[in-house]
């Protein structure tokens, strides 16, 4: 951020309409949410996820925490020291509803989610056809439009590159080289989360959810998919596709096979496609150079059938992604993991977050806003202290019989569900079976209508041929006969010419000839002619048969839908008795730990006062003025073990406790650390040295007079567009700086993100020349503006409210001012020394 | 079918303990004071710790000029094959110092990757799979993982070339960035091991103690595996800085120096002996360029020329210095060279019929595993891919190659489930 707008200089009228604006946002975003007698989805989400943990609730976070946290999550960095001391001094009771707000009208909201988005996307992948400068452009744009991310979706899974733009979005698909398996992988990952890659050869060996047939299923999308590039123009990569390629598949396990897959979406029905003759099949028919459109594309059916709000998964999937975004971990977690043995932690949830994403018609802000005022994101971060626990064994124990029962119910359902979804499986194979036999034979029927057809048309050119033959002979035959009759006349005329009767011998002889030839050209005519009769009765019974191929192909293929359909029935039930088994048993286990560390502390309570007590006996026994060495030992050795006794269970409370939390903070009654995206990362620390607003100082004043010249903007339109202009200039001027950032603590390209603490990261925050130059002094930034203030309680306010977005604690006070004190032949040293120690820290490098 | 895990992800679970082990204490108690585990001495160098050397042959090495001669057939060339200290195997003559080492080492004559692409050819030799199938980690990130010690500050995986890097490059694949290999470029030291010159020794130490004051005050706070992996990151950081001249090879004995020869690549080998004495579990040697398309025979004298002395002192010196039967050794490359010499007196790529070596730790000494026909023009017994070469790779450093890695809660195996390792080339 977000210098938030209540901090644009003091005097300046733009605050109230800046905040007058947000709350009409949130007015609005309030509407959307839902009908006016039903809670607020935040209201329930927080009912949902304290109903189903008995362990410790942590308490509120702190403003301060809570700030930093929501510009981090919101705006993807740090606030500076004006807005944090605003808002820490701001006794309005709904402070933390304005902020967000403020926070998603900003123009640092576009920005963030442009990173979310490429990371969760991308995954750090190389750039290789579309520039990645063009896709993260699309990405901020996108957000900055408030662009619904079903749309969003969209058009990344249908892009083909020719739209120009739409060009980044195949970045998606042309990035990973249009590689089918790749792209099934990610696709499945991404967007429905399931990472099927261990099915592409067998049914996953160790997840039974994850089949082959759903890998292929999916492949059956994208296979078709084509890298053309375009020779004429500059070499240009497009992401084409096939109207051909079917999907087979056979297991290297069990070599069961399967051919003629139909597309389908993960835990989705097989799409219904038209059946098209291979005449009617493009739009452009492939050939050399030439970029191939098929008429029927399976990819836009991809793209339409995910993003049409019914598939569950894919809703799902993008909610959790949204969720772990804010909470640091998703209630489906690994986000691509989603299986009967790894089930969300509450699916309930999970699938009230995916309905809600779609009834607010995937509007990225009104969900993120809900999450945001939710009780589970305000908590605190810091581990609860035992005695915030209020909890009554009491209350607990009912709970808990009656999750038992519960789980001991399902458990029971479980093997009569087992056998169902088996019977239904030995159906679903033999329409299989059949299905892929109609398909087969329609192949054939299609192949041997062709032969006959070309047959039938070979001989019906013969006899066309043959009878063009016998008028042409005809014809010519006329004339001669014409000039015999003529000829004899007139050598019956001119008897002694020998020369004229010779002649006329030869035109009969020419007649003769020409005769006999035209009566064999009749015969060949007359041959011909049934032929052509029998090859027309064979393609009729060809287009007959391939009728009745297609017709069997359509009936079994409406078999094997209903095959399907009960199929996947069954399947879910399954699943979704197995993942809700699975739910309930950790639930219990988590609630068992809870009571667990009660008994525990209920020991140390008595282990302690057994202490106690041994300890005042010892005490006693010691001022006695007589004491036996015996009853001196024995007291000494009572009090030892007693005491042991007593730190050893404190001990094991204390570590029952912390494992409590480690539950709590899966369960969100407890905000886990979040590492700093490795963006955020680069955009706190250019903040907090100073750089981002040593940037606007410098960029501002054109920006007002770029805005200035702007015509028809309202006040608070110009306001906005000044944010905006801003933002984009300061982002343009500082993005260099990130690839540094990203390449160290970002992950592997095309891994999934996980936090990994490396030894090549503290070297560049330690040693790196990027951090030294910027904590250098000059140019206004924090070290000079530190190295000037002579107060050191004034110093350590700036100091922390600009780093760590908090004030000083007495403790860190004093011993700043001692600091300070020694410092004063190097101030500039010293300051720089301070900031580095700060932003080295784990309280920065973490979301807390 | 149930898959047994060989690895579960031992140093996490290491963590995780180390963790839950200092929280005692900690929790609710913000007077008590903080264990610093941090502070551990530098570690005892291990005398089981395994190690891995790669010798990179970049470009791609003619089998037919080294480990497969065949004179005096069409496809042999103009050079001779010379006797070894292994009786009955020979090699080129272009490798003479090296033919006296050959009793510690082995060749496998049958490789066919059929690849014969530069990139994929390097995707299938260094990480064991095909690049079509997932991205999988470099040997060197899977050596680092499971046989680094955990206590050790230096980096596990790296690579010494002509130039280039000095950051963590992306072979971790799903290990991730911890186990990518470090670029040594010019053999130089990775980036950011010094001090910035504006920061004296004492404000340095001044800024780490008030950092740890800071992490304290956090931790009395909120404590968790990441946060005390991100401490310990900084401690492992100013240990490497204090063993900086691990990476200065000139500190190297003179007399040394002039044993591995002055040039780039004897310097690069007396620095990866000096590396794997100090613990370094990884370490890939590149030698470029083999890519002999243009006259391959007279630019192999020189080339070889330049690696058979550092490369033979090398193994001498880790066989002397009692490294060698815990060091695997590997010599290899994208792929071998066309029998058929071309009209430029080149040979092209070849994936078909090509020869890699092995030595030291868990390997056959002076084995010779598959053969070729008799102008090299394909494999006539034994043949073998990448996939079990990776195999073998794991299992001769005690690993057991049908394992599998955690990565993120995915079991992924460790080498290709369809290929085994082979056996007759393991010690």
């Amino acid at each position: 951020m977000p210098r938030l707008a209540a901090r644009q200089a003091a005097p300046r009228p733009e605050p109230a309409r800046s905040f007058v604006a947000g709350l009409l946002l949130g007015l609005m975003l309030i509407a959307a949410a839902g009908r006016a007698d039903e809670p607020a989805l935040h209201e329930k989400i927080d009912a949902l996820v304290e109903s189903a943990s008995l362990g410790p609730v942590a308490p509120p976070a702190a403003d301060a925490d809570f700030l930093r946290r929501v510009c981090l999550d919101l705006a993807g960095t740090i606030p500076d020291a004006p807005t944090a001391r605003a808002f820490l001094d701001d006794p309005a009771l709904n402070k933390r509803e304005v902020l967000v707000d403020r926070l998603l009208a900003d123009p640092r909201f576009a920005r963030q989610m442009q990173f979310v988005f490429d990371a969760m996307l991308m995954e750090r992948r190389p750039q290789k056809i579309v520039p990645v400068a063009e896709w993260q452009a699309y990405l901020f744009q996108s957000f900055k439009d408030n662009k619904p991310l079903d749309q969003l979706v969209r058009e990344i899974l249908a892009a083909d590159g020719v739209e120009p733009k739409l060009r980044p979005a195949a970045r998606f698909y042309l990035d990973r080289d249009g590689d089918a398996n790749v792209l099934t992988r990610d696709i499945g990952r991404l967007f429905f989360g399931r990472d099927l890659q261990c099915a592409q050869c067998h049914d996953h060996p160790q997840i039974e959810d994850y089949l082959q047939s759903e890998y292929y299923g999916l492949l059956a999308f994208v296979n078709r998919g084509v890298l053309f590039i375009d020779t004429k123009d500059n070499t240009k990569t497009y992401y084409a596709e096939k109207a051909d390629g079917e999907v087979n598949y056979k297991s290297v396990f069990t070599g069961d096979a399967r051919d003629h897959v139909l597309p389908k979406l993960p835990q989705g029905a097989p799409v219904d496609e038209p059946l098209l003759g291979k005449d009617e099949q493009y739009v452009v028919a492939p050939a050399a150079n030439v970029r191939p459109v098929p008429k029927y594309s399976r990819r836009a059916q991809l793209a339409a059938l995910a993003t049409n709000g019914t598939s569950g998964a894919f809703n799902r999937n993008l909610a959790n992604r949204l969720w772990a975004h804010m909470m640091g971990r998703g209630l489906l977690h690994p986000s691509d993991m989603q299986h009967s043995g790894n089930p969300a932690v509450q699916a309930q949830l999970l699938a009230l977050l995916g309905d809600e994403l779609v009834r607010m018609k995937f509007d990225t802000r009104a969900f993120l806003r809900q999450l945001a005022l939710t009780r589970a994101y305000q908590r605190t971060s810091e581990t609860p202290r035992p005695a915030d626990m209020k909890l009554d064994p009491g209350a607990i124990s009912p709970t808990l019989a009656a999750w038992n029962a519960e789980a001991q119910r399902l458990a029971g359902t479980l093997d009569s569900l087992q056998s169902a979804n088996a019977q239904v499986t030995t159906e679903l194979n033999a329409s299989y079976e059949t299905f892929s036999q109609g398909a087969t034979a329609r192949e054939v029927a299609e192949k041997s209508r062709a032969e006959v057809k070309k047959a039938s048309d070979e001989i019906s050119a013969a006899l066309a041929a043959a009878i063009k033959d016998v008028a042409a002979k005809d014809d010519i035959l006329k004339a001669l006969v014409e000039a015999r009759d003529k000829a004899q006349a007139a050598v019956a005329k001119l008897p002694e010419d020998k020369q004229l009767a010779e002649a006329a011998g030869q035109f009969k002889t020419r007649a003769e000839q020409l005769g006999a030839q035209a009566a064999a050209a009749r015969q060949l005519v007359a041959e011909k002619t049934p032929q052509v009769q029998a090859a027309s009765l064979r393609l009729a019974e060809a287009d007959k048969a391939l009728q009745a191929a297609v017709a069997g192909v359509g009936v079994a293929r409406a078999a094997l839908e209903a095959a399907e359909a009960k199929s996947r029935a069954a399947v879910e039930t399954l699943r979704a008795a197995k993942a809700q088994n699975r739910e309930l048993t950790l639930r219990i286990a988590d609630a068992q730990a809870a009571l667990d560390y009660q008994t525990l502390a209920a020991t140390v309570v008595a282990s302690q006062s057994a202490a106690q007590a041994s300890g005042d006996q010892l005490a006693v026994v010691k001022s006695q003025m007589v004491t036996t060495p015996e009853q001196l030992a024995q007291a000494e050795s009572a009090a030892k073990t007693t005491a042991e006794k007593a730190s050893a269970d404190r001990a094991a409370a204390e570590q029952a406790w912390s494992a409590l939390g480690e539950r709590s903070t899966v369960r969100f009654t407890l905000t886990p650390l979040k590492p700093l995206s490795p963006e955020s990362l680069a955009w706190s620390t250019l903040q907090a040295v100073g750089l981002v607003d040593q940037q606007r100082a410098a960029l501002e004043e054109q920006a007002r007079k770029d805005v200035e010249a702007m015509a028809n903007l309202s006040p608070e339109e110009r306001t906005q567009a000044l944010a905006r202009l801003l933002e984009e200039r300061i982002d343009e001027k500082l993005r260099g700086h990130l690839p540094a950032f990203v390449s160290l603590f970002g992950q592997q390209p095309g891994q999934a993100p996980t936090f990994q603490a490396t030894v090549h990261q503290a070297l560049f925050l330690a040693n790196g020349g990027l951090l030294s130059g910027w904590l250098n002094p000059g140019g206004n930034n924090l070290t000079e503006r530190l190295s000037k203030i002579e107060q050191s309680a004034a110093l350590a306010e700036e100091l922390y409210l600009t780093v760590l977005t908090r004030r000083p604690t007495l403790e860190e006070q004093a011993q700043l001012a001692t600091l300070w004190e020694a410092a004063k032949a190097d101030r500039a040293g010293a300051a720089r020394d301070l900031v580095w120690s700060l932003l080295a820290s784990t309280e920065f490098r973490f979301n807390h | 079918m149930k898959c047994h895990y060989a690895c579960q992800s031992a140093e996490h679970q290491l963590e995780r303990r180390k963790f839950l082990g200092t929280l005692a204490g900690t929790a609710g108690m913000a007077t008590l004071g903080f264990p610093r585990l941090l502070h551990a001495a530098l570690p005892e160098l291990n005398a089981a710790q395994k190690h891995i050397l790669v010798i990179w042959l970049s470009g791609g090495l003619s089998q037919l000029e080294s480990w497969d001669p065949k004179p005096k057939t069409d496809t042999g060339g103009p050079f001779r094959a010379i006797p070894t200290s292994v009786p009955g195997t020979h090699i080129s003559e272009l490798l003479p110092y090296t033919a006296k080492q050959m009793h510690h080492l082995a060749i496998v004559r049958s490789i066919n990757t059929k690849e014969d692409d530069h990139g994929k050819g390097q995707y299938c030799m260094t990480t064991g799979r095909r690049q079509t199938t997932g991205d999988y980690p470099h040997l060197g990130a899977v050596g680092a993982k499971l046989l680094a010690p955990h206590d050790l500050p230096l980096p596990g995986h790296i690579h010494i070339a002509s130039r280039g890097g000095g950051g963590p490059a992306s072979d971790g694949a799903f290990l991730g960035p911890k186990y990518a290999s470090i670029m040594l470029g010019n053999g130089d030291p990775p980036q950011n091991t010094m001090r910035p010159a504006s920061v004296s020794e004492a404000a340095d130490r001044q800024r780490n103690a008030l950092r740890m004051q800071v992490n304290d005050h956090f931790a009395q706070r909120r404590r968790t595996a990441d946060s005390d992996a991100f401490t310990s990151s900084f401690e492992q950081a100013q240990q490497l800085m204090a063993r900086r001249e691990v990476f200065d090879v000139t500190k190297e004995p003179a007399a040394d120096l002039e044993r591995y020869g002055t040039h780039e690549f004897g310097r690069h080998c007396l620095l990866a002996r000096r590396l794997l004495e100090q613990g370094v579990s990884c370490v890939q040697v590149n030698h470029s360029n083999y890519d002999t398309h243009y006259e391959n025979f007279d630019f192999l004298i020189e080339q070889l020329g330049e690696f058979d002395r550092p490369f033979s002192t090398l193994i001498e010196d880790l066989v002397a210095r009692g490294l060698w039967q815990r060091t695997l050794l590997v010599v290899m490359a994208e792929f071998g060279r066309t029998p058929h010499i071309n009209k430029n007196f080149g040979r092209d790529h070849w994936g078909t019929a090509w020869s890699v070596v092995l030595g030291g730790c868990g390997i056959q000494a002076g084995a010779v595993i598959g053969k070729t026909n008799a102008n090299g023009t394909e494999v006539v017994d034994r043949q073998v891919d990448h996939g079990h070469l990776f195999h073998t790779y794991l299992r001769a450093v005690g690993i057991d190659s049908t394992g599998k890695f955690d990565a993120g809660g995915r079991l992924i195996p460790m080498a290709d489930p369809a290929a085994a390792p082979i056996q007759e080339l393991l010690a």
